[in-house]
């Protein structure tokens, strides 16, 4: 888990309850919680849609300003969520010229890679990402370990034993990994 | 396409047929040859499709291609004139040099499609699209 999945997790929770307070505001007012008629009274029969209405000069521009930020803050977490997460979906393996490239899926390296860590004793969930260009991948491992295990041991196994069998699979001996320890649900620790 | 050998005139390792007539090879005839000679080298195979970088879930069933390591790979051929150009979809089993595997199957698919058609291979694509781990889809053990 990285820091903008969690920020991401944060703001959408907030949003999610915000919605959630305001959906079930407009149910109560419906079912006359807030005192009788008011479930008959007119959508814009009220002091603010009043103010808005005299001061509409002013109101409406600076609403279309508010609207182009929210707008414009909106396409750039798009952005940023869209390069994040679709990653790269193929590895060159060698372009040995006319003879024809060869190209690996880098949902099969994940797969594979997945599979390799989650065999190391002591892993509980493991979660691989493929990025970089087709030409200089890049590999991000985030593994989650069980509490009761020793997690330099962890690291050192991986680092001596898994990630050289990447390596020498791709046939990249230089293939950055980038590895994400944490404990299932206590402390955590970062090593890359 | 097919591809017109014509035998007075053909390379080397062509079928000799004089002037008895001309020679089509269909696409499908080398797809098959280069899908048996990738699965001639041990440890590749044939691969399940993906789609959008998922396995499909209905493999092994409708005619869809299973990973299997013994079972021989999909292939694409196009043939034009006396020359063709393959391209493979394979599986390779983890942690097998990919490098050195698909180089396996590039030369073992040039020899035997060259050798059984007499056309010239120009050139052949391999796309990795499965890894065989020894707990994975893959129906051999090792």
């Amino acid at each position: 888990m990285t820091r903008a999945d969690r920020t991401n997790r944060i703001l959408l929770t907030v949003l999610a309850l915000v919605l959630l307070v305001a959906g079930v505001a407009v149910l109560f007012a419906g079912a006359d919680v807030y005192g009788r008629g008011v479930s008959r009274q007119h959508l814009l029969d009220n002091s603010a849609a009043r103010y808005i209405g005299a001061h509409g000069d002013w109101f409406w521009p600076l609403a279309a300003l508010a609207a182009a930020i929210v707008a414009l803050l909106g396409l750039r977490w798009l952005a940023a969520i869209v390069t994040i997460e679709p990653g790269q979906r193929r590895v060159n393996i060698s372009t040995d010229g006319d003879a024809g490239r060869t190209v690996l899926d880098s949902g099969a390296l994940a797969t594979a890679v997945t599979a390799e860590v989650e065999d190391c004793p002591g892993v509980d969930d493991v979660d691989t990402k493929v990025w970089g260009s087709p030409h200089h991948p890049r590999l991000a491992l985030a593994v989650t370990a069980d509490p009761d295990v020793d997690i330099a041991a962890l690291r050192e196994r991986l680092e001596a034993l898994t990630l050289p069998r990447v390596r020498y699979a791709l046939g990249r001996p230089d293939l950055p990994i980038n590895l994400d320890l944490t404990y299932a649900r206590r402390h955590r620790a970062r090593l890359s | 396409m097919t591809a017109m050998t014509n035998a007075a005139t053909g390379a080397p390792g062509q079928p000799a047929h004089g002037e008895l007539g001309r020679l089509h090879i269909h696409d499908r005839v080398v797809e098959k040859i280069a899908g048996w000679a990738a699965r001639e080298v041990a440890e590749a195979g044939s691969a399940t499709p993906r789609l959008l970088g998922r396995s499909l879930p209905v493999a092994g069933r409708f005619g869809i291609r299973r990973t299997d390591l013994g079972a021989a790979a999909n292939a694409t051929a196009h043939i034009q004139g006396s020359a063709t150009r393959i391209e493979l979809s394979i599986s390779v089993r983890w942690p097998a040099s990919i490098p050195e595997v698909t180089a396996q199957v590039r030369d073992r698919v040039r020899t035997r499609v060259s050798d059984l058609t007499g056309l010239r291979v120009q050139e052949v694509g391999i796309i990795v699209t499965d890894l065989v781990t020894n707990r994975g889809s893959g129906s051999r053990v090792h």
